[in-house]
């Protein structure tokens, strides 16, 4: 049985796709950012609970941490971030060589994002830092929540980027195969979304687990 | 289907924006790595400033790259809504956290004497 909507002046009209509703895909999308917000925030609220017990302990932790190479991931993801806006905005003019491009270059600078947090990891475990390790278990119980915090954050946050760079492949298919034109773009304008929101996590975490570091002395 | 026409003119005025947002991005970006070193501070400064910098940059990836700006009503109702419900949990964990024997004897005392 199919459905009926009604326009304003009370004309019947059948109801054969659903797919054309932009507004409706939006809404959907920022809905999910909304349960993410809440996984992410969870964990942030998790964060200042344990800093504000344990905040020297933090501030000494957080000089373990590679500036190097969190500030190297912050202009990555960054870039990829800008990347991505202007693969949206090709579509819409419908320069779809040109958005593929910039969407092969937001793949490219996650992969690279993921190498970079690789290597961040694998320093940190070759001191012997990783979750219940008997090096991270002979330090303080402070240090032991930091560390917790920063490989669950990092690792989901990082878990999103892998899944990320999956779903760009799916959308790169989809720009291929003509489902997304410049009439229709809300699958890579929602995906934009999603990326976004990952950026802008990220954007927390630099400051809460890197910077803390450089300040000078411990809490007043 | 995104029916509204895309000129050219939108095309330029996007390409500009999101060129000035990355730029804005970048500095901020650079400032927020540099200021430990020209700006030495406590904890609680360094704390401050770089919360700041995070929420101006958090501000300006949700209002431009996100498009909040220029969204529908009830999408900027869901993303302040969820905000709002944030900051209730922030409040609420925080009090949780602060809250010392002394606070909880101080309540007992007051609802055992009603």
């Amino acid at each position: 049985m199919s459905e009926i909507i009604y326009d304003k002046n009370n004309n019947a009209h059948e109801v054969t796709d659903f797919n054309d509703d932009v507004e409706g895909a939006r809404q959907g999308m920022w809905l999910f950012l909304f349960t993410e917000l809440m996984l992410f925030g969870g964990i942030f609220i998790t964060y200042a609970v344990y800093f504000f017990d344990f905040t020297d302990d933090f501030v000494q932790a957080s000089k373990n941490m590679n500036l190097w190479l969190g500030g190297l991931n912050t202009v990555i993801l960054l870039i990829s971030a800008g990347c991505l806006a202007m693969s949206v905005v090709f579509m819409k003019a419908n320069k779809v060589l040109e958005s593929k491009r910039f969407l092969l270059a937001t793949i490219a600078l996650a992969i690279a994002f993921i190498v970079v947090k690789y290597f961040e990891w694998s320093a940190e475990f070759h001191h012997g830092i990783w979750p219940d390790s008997p090096t991270l278990r002979g330090m303080s119980d402070g240090a032991n929540m930091y560390f917790g915090l920063y490989f669950t954050l990092t690792g989901l946050h990082g878990l999103h980027i892998i899944l990320g760079i999956v779903a760009m492949f799916w959308v790169l298919g989809k720009v291929n195969n003509g489902e997304i034109n410049a009439k229709k773009f809300i699958v890579l304008e929602n995906f934009a979304l999603y990326w976004d929101y990952v950026h802008l996590v990220w954007v927390f975490v630099v400051p809460l687990f890197y910077m803390i570091g450089l300040s000078t002395g411990g809490a007043h | 289907m995104d029916t509204k026409e895309f000129t050219e003119k939108d095309f330029q005025e996007q390409i500009i924006m999101y060129g000035k947002i990355l730029a804005l991005l970048l500095f901020l970006t650079g400032v927020t790595f540099l200021q430990p070193l020209f700006i030495s501070q406590g904890l609680e400064g360094t704390l401050f400033l770089q919360l700041v910098l995070a929420s101006i940059k958090g501000f300006l990836i949700v209002a431009y790259y996100m498009h909040l700006k220029t969204a529908s009503d009830v999408i900027k109702g869901t993303v302040y809504f969820t905000v709002f419900i944030l900051g209730v949990l922030f409040v609420i964990m925080g009090i949780d956290s602060n809250m010392d024997d002394s606070v909880l004897d101080m309540f007992q005392a007051v609802t055992a004497s009603h």
